[in-house]
C-alpha cells in the first residue's frame, strides 16, 4: 500500500486532501493509500525518520518552515519519495528553488482542481514505481555480472524498503543513536 | 463835373478797382470807380485831379510815378501778380495789378489805365491752407504713423513715409493693390472680406497684415482707412493711416506663446499627479493583492476541493437512498411504511435529489469566480513576472487579440480596422494582449442589444505609437468617468466584471511608460486612447515618474522667466 504524506499548517486542507484521495466517484481512482498528514513540518520530519514514504505533499507557506527546505530535508533521508507542493501563493525564486533544491515532481496551485491533482499523485507514484524498479533491475545486473555483492545488493535493497535502516549509528554498547 | 455817363456806370458797378491817369496832365486822377475807393479808402471826390504825389507819402509816390513812366516809355501793359499797395485806412493791401497805356489815333499815349483787384483774402487762405499742409506734412513725418490713400481701383498712390517705419518698398506700394503682393497676408482677416469691404465703400479700422520683407524679416501694419468722395458723392478711393505693430505683434506671440506653454505644462502636471494618484492606488493594491490572494486561495482551496467530494458522497447516498426506496415494500410494518412515506415528502425527497447537485454546481461556480478574482489580483501584484522586453509589432498584437475575443464580439458588433501597417515597438506583448483584450471586451459590454460598431485605429510618429479602441455604445458619465481606473470598480452586472480589467491596463501602461486616455459621453460611446513609446528609456526606467516632475519643475521656472518681462511691461 503506497503511503502518503501531507503537511500543511491548515488542517482542513489535510483533511480536503485526504477525502480527495480516498473519492473513488472521481477518477482517477488512486490505489489504497496509507494517509499520515501533519500540521507541523517538524512533525513530518520526525514521521520520515522512522517511516518509509513513497509521496510527501506539502503547502509551500507554513510558519515555521517553508515547503522547500521541508521538503529538502525530507529528500535527505527519503531521496526516492516523490514530491509535490500544492500552494497557494509563491514567487519566482520560491518555484526556483523548490526544482533546484527540492527536485518537486509537480508545483500545483491552491486552489486545485481534484481531477488534476488525483492525476498528478497518480503520476508521481507511478514515476516512483518504475523508478525503484529500475534500480533493483539494474541491481541485480550488476549482481551477476558481479559489480555488486550480494551482502551489497541486499543492504540497497534493505534501504529502498525501509529508509535509513542502512545508515543506522550504533554506540559501544550496542545501542542505537538517533538524532536528536 | 459833368453827368456820369453810361461808360462810368458799368466802371463803377465793376468789382475791380478802376482808376484813369491823365497822361498829358501830370498824371492826374480822371476815373476812380466805387471799387477803387474802398480798396484804397481813398473817395471820389479826394481822388479825382490828384496825383499819385497828392496821395500817398512821398515814397511810395515816386515809386509809383516811375513805373508810370517806364510803362508810358516803354508801351505795352504791365501787369503785377501782387503788389503791396498802401490805402488811407493805414494798413497796406496786397494786389494784382494791370496797367495799360491808352493811346490817341496818332499813337500819343494820353492815357494810364490801372486796373487792381484785391488779393489780401485769397493770399492769407493760400498761407493758412500752406502752413496747414506743413503742420500735416511733419505730423506725418515725425510719427511712427503714415497716412495712404488709394485711387478707385484701391491701387496705392500715395504714402508719406512713417519716421520710424521702415516702408515696403514704393513700387510694391504704388500702382499696385494690397492683395496683388504674395508678401503681404492678412492677419486678423481674410482678403476676401477686405474686398468686400472696399467694393462697399465700407470705412475700416485696424485691418492687420503680415508683411514679409525681401531680406526675410517679418513685420505686422494695423491699416485704418475710409472711403473718399470727390466733387459731391463721386467715390474717388480711398485714405488712411497705417502704423507698424511688429514689436506689439511679437510681443503679443512671445506672450500667448509663454501661455500656451504654461497651459501645457499645467496639463502635464496635473495628469503627472493622477498618474502618480492612480500608481500609488495600484501599488497598495498590488501589496494587498499579494497577502490576501494566499490568505484566500487556501480556504477557497478546501472548500472547492471538499464539494468535489461531496459530490461524491452525495451520489452515494443517493445510491443508498435509492436502495432503502427500492426495499421499502419488503417492510412489513404498514405504520413504519406510512411514516417513511411521510417523512420523504414532508422533505420533498425528489425535489432534494434535482435539486443538490445544482446547488453544487453553482456553489463550484462561485468558488472559481473567487478564484478569477484573486488570480486577477495577483496579476497585479506580478510576483510571477518574467516576461522579457521584445520589440513587437503593434498590429499583429491588435489583431491576435481581436481573434481571440472575436465570438464575444461578433454578435455584437462590427469591428472597423484602420491600422497602420507596421508598428514595432518596445513592450511585453502578452501584457500589452492584456490592455487590448480588456478595451475590446469593455468596448463590447458597452453595446447594448442594438448591433453597434468597434472602431480600433493605431498610428505613430517618430517617438510615440497609439491604438484606439471607440464603440458606440453607451458612453459614460463624467462621475463614472473619473473612477474607472479604480480597482474594483465596474458598471457591470454583478458576476460579469471584476472591476480590475481597465487598472490592470493602467498599470500595464504605466510600465510601459505610456499613457491611456478616455473620451466619452454620454450616449455617444466612448474612445480609449493609448500612447506608448515606441523605444523605451533603460536608464531612467525605474522613476520615470519622479524624473518627469523634476523636468517640469525646472521647464516651468525657465518659462516663469522667460515671461517675466512681458508680464512687467
Amino acid at each position: 500500500m503506497p503511503r502518503l504524506l501531507l503537511v500543511d499548517d491548515e488542517p482542513n486542507i489535510l483533511k480536503a486532501l485526504t477525502r480527495m484521495c480516498w473519492n473513488e466517484k472521481l477518477v482517477p481512482v488512486l490505489p489504497d493509500l496509507k494517509i499520515t498528514a501533519f500540521e507541523s513540518p517538524f512533525e513530518a520530519i520526525e514521521f520520515a525518520t522512522h517511516y518509509p514514504i513513497d509521496l510527501v505533499i506539502s503547502d509551500f507557506r507554513m510558519p515555521a518552515m517553508n515547503g522547500v527546505a521541508l521538503l529538502s530535508r525530507i529528500r535527505a533521508l527519503q531521496p526516492d519519495a516523490a514530491r509535490i507542493i500544492v500552494s497557494a501563493f509563491a514567487d519566482k525564486e520560491g518555484i526556483i528553488s523548490a526544482i533546484n533544491d527540492a527536485a518537486i515532481f509537480r508545483f500545483v496551485t491552491k486552489p486545485w482542481i481534484d481531477q488534476e491533482l488525483k492525476t498528478a499523485i497518480g503520476a508521481a507514484l507511478d514515476h516512483r514505481a518504475r523508478a525503484i524498479e529500475t534500480s533493483l533491475l539494474a541491481d541485480e545486473t550488476r549482481l551477476k555480472r558481479g559489480a555488486l555483492t550480494a551482502h551489497e545488493a541486499a543492504l540497497r535493497r534493505l534501504e529502498i524498503e525501509s529508509p535509513g535502516i542502512t545508515k543506522v549509528r550504533w554506540d559501544a554498547d550496542g545501542g542505537v543513536l538517533l538524532d536528536a | 463835373m459833368s453827368h456820369p455817363t453810361l461808360l462810368d456806370n458799368i466802371v463803377d458797378n465793376l468789382p475791380t478797382a478802376v482808376q484813369l491817369k491823365n497822361v498829358k496832365d501830370n498824371y492826374r486822377i480822371v476815373m476812380w470807380n466805387k471799387a477803387a475807393e474802398t480798396m484804397y479808402g481813398v473817395p471820389r471826390a479826394l481822388a479825382i485831379g490828384r496825383n499819385v504825389h497828392d496821395l500817398w507819402p512821398k515814397a511810395e509816390a515816386d515809386r509809383m510815378h516811375a513805373a508810370d513812366l517806364h510803362l508810358i516809355a516803354a508801351g505795352g501793359v504791365q501787369e503785377a501778380h501782387d503788389r503791396v499797395a498802401p490805402t488811407m485806412r493805414g494798413d497796406p493791401i496786397r494786389v494784382h495789378m494791370r496797367k495799360v497805356a491808352l493811346h490817341d489815333a496818332s499813337g500819343e499815349p494820353t492815357h494810364l489805365l490801372v486796373i487792381a483787384d484785391d488779393m489780401s483774402a485769397q493770399i492769407a487762405a493760400e498761407g493758412a491752407l500752406r502752413d496747414s499742409e506743413a503742420r500735416f506734412r511733419s505730423l506725418y513725418e515725425l510719427s511712427s504713423d503714415w497716412y495712404w490713400e488709394q485711387d478707385t481701383q484701391f491701387r496705392g498712390t500715395m504714402r508719406t513715409h512713417g519716421a520710424l517705419t521702415p516702408s515696403a518698398p514704393a513700387g510694391q506700394f504704388f500702382g499696385h493693390r494690397r492683395w496683388e503682393d504674395a508678401n503681404v497676408s492678412p492677419v486678423n482677416g481674410t482678403w476676401d472680406d477686405h474686398i468686400a469691404l472696399l467694393d462697399a465703400h465700407q470705412p475700416f479700422r485696424n485691418f492687420e497684415i503680415r508683411v514679409v520683407a525681401d531680406d526675410g524679416s517679418l513685420s505686422y501694419r494695423s491699416l485704418s482707412g475710409e472711403p473718399m468722395y470727390g466733387g459731391g458723392d463721386v467715390f474717388a478711393g480711398y485714405r488712411g493711416i497705417g502704423r507698424d505693430i511688429t514689436a506689439q505683434k511679437l510681443a503679443e506671440d512671445s506672450l500667448r506663446r509663454g501661455n500656451a506653454e504654461l497651459v501645457e505644462l499645467n496639463t502635464r502636471l496635473s495628469r503627472t499627479q493622477e498618474q502618480l494618484v492612480q500608481s500609488e492606488k495600484l501599488a497598495s493594491i498590488g501589496q494587498l493583492a499579494a497577502g490576501v490572494a494566499h490568505e484566500i486561495n487556501n480556504p477557497i482551496g478546501y472548500v472547492f476541493s471538499n464539494f468535489t467530494t461531496l459530490e461524491g458522497y452525495l451520489s452515494d447516498l443517493f445510491a443508498v437512498l435509492s436502495a432503502y426506496q427500492a426495499a421499502e415494500p419488503m417492510c412489513s410494518s404498514p405504520e413504519t411504511l406510512a411514516r417513511l412515506m411521510a417523512l420523504r415528502e414532508r422533505v420533498e425527497l425528489d425535489f432534494l435529489k434535482t435539486d443538490i447537485p445544482v446547488l453544487i454546481a453553482e456553489s463550484k461556480e462561485g468558488i472559481a469566480r473567487v478564484k478569477t478574482i484573486v488570480q486577477n489580483l495577483k496579476d497585479f501584484s506580478r510576483v510571477d513576472d518574467t516576461q522579457q522586453w521584445q520589440s513587437f509589432d503593434l498590429r499583429k498584437c491588435i489583431e491576435s487579440t481581436l481573434k481571440m475575443v472575436n465570438n464575444e464580439i461578433k454578435y455584437k458588433a462590427d469591428v472597423v480596422l484602420s491600422l497602420e501597417p507596421a508598428t514595432e515597438i518596445d513592450c511585453l506583448p502578452s501584457q500589452l494582449n492584456q490592455v487590448i483584450l480588456n478595451l475590446l471586451v469593455n468596448a463590447a459590454h458597452a453595446i447594448g442589444p442594438e448591433r453597434g460598431t468597434i472602431t480600433v485605429r493605431s498610428g505613430s510618429d517618430e517617438r510615440n505609437a497609439w491604438f484606439s479602441v471607440a464603440d458606440s455604445g453607451c458612453g459614460m458619465s463624467r462621475d463614472v468617468q473619473l473612477r474607472i481606473f479604480d480597482p474594483f470598480f465596474t458598471t457591470k452586472p454583478v458576476g460579469e466584471g471584476t472591476g480590475l480589467g481597465l487598472s490592470l491596463s493602467y498599470g500595464i501602461v504605466q510600465k510601459h511608460h505610456g499613457r491611456i486616455e478616455v473620451d466619452s459621453t454620454p450616449g455617444n460611446g466612448t474612445t480609449f486612447t493609448v500612447t506608448l513609446p515606441i523605444r523605451q528609456r533603460t536608464a531612467t526606467a525605474d522613476a520615470p515618474v519622479v524624473a518627469d516632475l523634476a523636468l517640469l519643475a525646472n521647464a516651468a521656472r525657465a518659462s516663469a522667466r522667460e515671461l517675466e518681462p512681458h508680464i512687467r511691461s
